[in-house]
């Protein structure tokens, strides 16, 4: 299997029960390296649960999930997250420089473990990345919407990660963290093949290299320009796309059928 | 006075289980409150009386009965919550009332006069045995070492504990390990506050702490000294005035918690007016 070698995330007939209820049904999902993706669908459609599969933090219930062409448990360690902003616990008593120190540690457990010069450093250099190395002494609860979730995606990167996955990392915060989110997740796109579920479709056209429209199965993975039918069989209904002040067309002019996205997402 | 009160064997051994109380109470407090594990560790405690009574009826040390039960109780309360099979409110609730009605059944069964349950369930410092002080002081000691030893995985853990999976920590290990750990504390504030009062003390120095600091190692020290100062005053307290200590040092800790919220929500609002930011 040459081509699975290409691939970063590999995705075999992936399906994930909770209980009783189906999430996930038979997904198949190639992700090559270098791609950045955006996974689009409605609530409860499986986007989150496709992430935390990819995780390991929902055990599938039947399928494969192959990083870079191994067993996702071996290369698990090659894979950031970023969280759900509402997920995480924002009174906390921690720093924001602190919140990046944990992503040092690596590993089962830490017996009398203290964060070394070289920590801190790599910390601080992961936070002026993103531009708030100004807020590290910060506890978490002092800082915005926007500024916490630029510090979710600092953490993620200072585990070095080769694929990045990040939950509506655009959901809460104002149009100008957005923006910045949006340039710091090009940037890092040039190094870091990026999964990002999202409901803004806007940037879906702009930001994205391509789309997997989800909806407790695979309804469409391909280039980032959507046709009504696919839309209408994800969501269900027509879904105004219509942005005002957007230069960007998400709904593509042309007509053509919904076919299942790509020839080898066809399992 | 002081000299004259430390005489006593039992205000020694009593001022001796004020200090671990407090240890315990503002390491773990911390951590249950930031955790909203409180109602949970309620159940733990009450969970407790039931080895209490079986300590009674088969005649061995009522407090390894209290340790052996509420160490159960917090496996029994992870592993449900684990499977996620269950509203674990409602094992909380039937775990707490079911370890009531075993401890009360189990005191029923004796033959003769049944023993006096109240210095377990509202907690008498003054009658703390030599032995309970040691086995409260092997906890204590369990308990800090666990916290100091492997503090830097706790903030983790506690932080985000799906992040800390992601990055290969044995969150699970850790999760069981709280729940241990809250258990080990109830048992050691037993002695000193009941089981029922217990609560109270856990909570209160560590609610008071999150309302002087936003840092977490500092919240846990506050708490420790909120929790020698709520001890020793309350036990003063009860001491000059003859009334139950347990109680006295509970019904303190409530009010100075009380005053600091007060004081802390007319300060914040003191300070809206002139913006920081």
């Amino acid at each position: 299997m040459d081509q699975s070698a290409k691939n970063a995330i590999q995705i075999e007939n992936l399906s994930v029960n909770y209980r009783h209820t189906r999430a996930l049904q038979n997904v198949c999902l190639n992700v090559p390296e270098g791609e950045f993706l955006g996974i689009i669908g409605p609530n409860g459609g499986g986007k989150s649960t496709l992430l935390k599969a990819i995780l390991g933090l929902v055990p599938p219930a039947s399928g494969k999930i192959e990083i870079f062409g191994e067993e996702r448990k071996k290369n698990q360690a090659v894979i950031g997250y970023v969280p759900q902003f509402s997920t995480v616990d924002r009174t906390f008593p921690i720093s924001a420089q602190e919140v990046v120190l944990t992503a040092f540690l690596k590993g089962p457990l830490h017996p009398f473990f203290r964060y070394k010069e070289e920590h801190r450093r790599a910390a601080s250099a992961a936070l002026e990345r993103v531009g708030i190395e100004n807020l590290a002494s910060r506890q978490i609860s002092e800082l915005s919407g926007g500024e916490f979730q630029r510090l979710l995606i600092v953490r993620a990167l200072a585990t070095e990660p080769k694929i990045l996955l990040l939950d509506e990392p655009t959901a809460s915060v104002d149009p100008a963290s957005r923006e910045h989110i949006y340039e710091l997740l090009t940037e890092i796109n040039k190094s870091v093949t990026i999964v990002m579920v999202t409901h803004d479709l806007m940037a879906i056209a702009s930001e994205v290299t391509s789309i997997a429209c989800l909806n407790q199965t695979l309804v469409y993975h391909g280039g980032p320009q959507l046709d009504e039918k696919t839309v209408n069989a994800m969501y269900g209904c027509p879904v105004d796309l219509i942005a005002h002040g957007v230069p960007h067309r998400v709904l593509g002019r042309h007509d053509h059928d919904c076919r299942g996205g790509r020839e080898d997402e066809e399992c | 006075m002081l000299s004259g009160v430390l005489e006593y064997q039992f205000m020694r051994n009593a001022v001796a289980a004020c200090f671990l109380a407090s240890i315990v109470c503002g390491l773990i407090g911390v951590i249950v409150v930031e955790r909203k594990l409180i109602m949970m560790s309620g159940g733990i405690a009450h969970t407790a009386y039931g080895g209490v009574g079986l300590g009674y009826l088969c005649g061995f040390e009522p407090m390894i009965g209290a340790v052996l039960f509420s160490v159960g109780a917090a496996f029994g309360i992870g592993s449900i919550k684990r499977r996620g099979g269950a509203n674990t409110d409602v094992i909380i609730a039937l775990l707490w009332s079911t370890g009531m009605a075993l401890g009360t059944a189990f005191i029923s069964f004796m033959d003769g006069y049944p023993p006096d349950m109240s210095s377990y369930l509202f907690g008498n410092i003054l009658t703390v045995t030599k032995s309970d002080l040691i086995m409260m002081a092997v906890l204590t000691v369990v308990v800090c070492l666990t916290i100091l030893i492997f503090f830097n995985d706790w903030k983790a853990f506690l932080f985000d504990d799906s992040f800390s999976s992601i990055l290969g920590q044995k969150t699970v290990l850790l999760e069981y390990l709280l729940l241990v750990l809250v258990a080990m504390t109830v048992v050691v504030l037993i002695r000193v506050a009941g089981i029922i009062l217990v609560i109270a003390l856990l909570t209160a120095p560590a609610a008071t702490a999150s309302l002087l600091s936003d840092k977490f190692k500092t919240r846990m020290i506050i708490a420790i000294a909120l929790g020698l100062f709520f001890c020793f005053a309350g036990l003063f307290i009860s001491y000059s005035l003859g009334i139950a200590s347990g109680a006295t040092i509970i019904v303190f800790s409530v009010v100075c918690y009380s005053a600091v919220y007060l004081i802390r929500s007319t300060a914040d609002k003191r300070s809206l007016k002139t913006p920081v930011r």
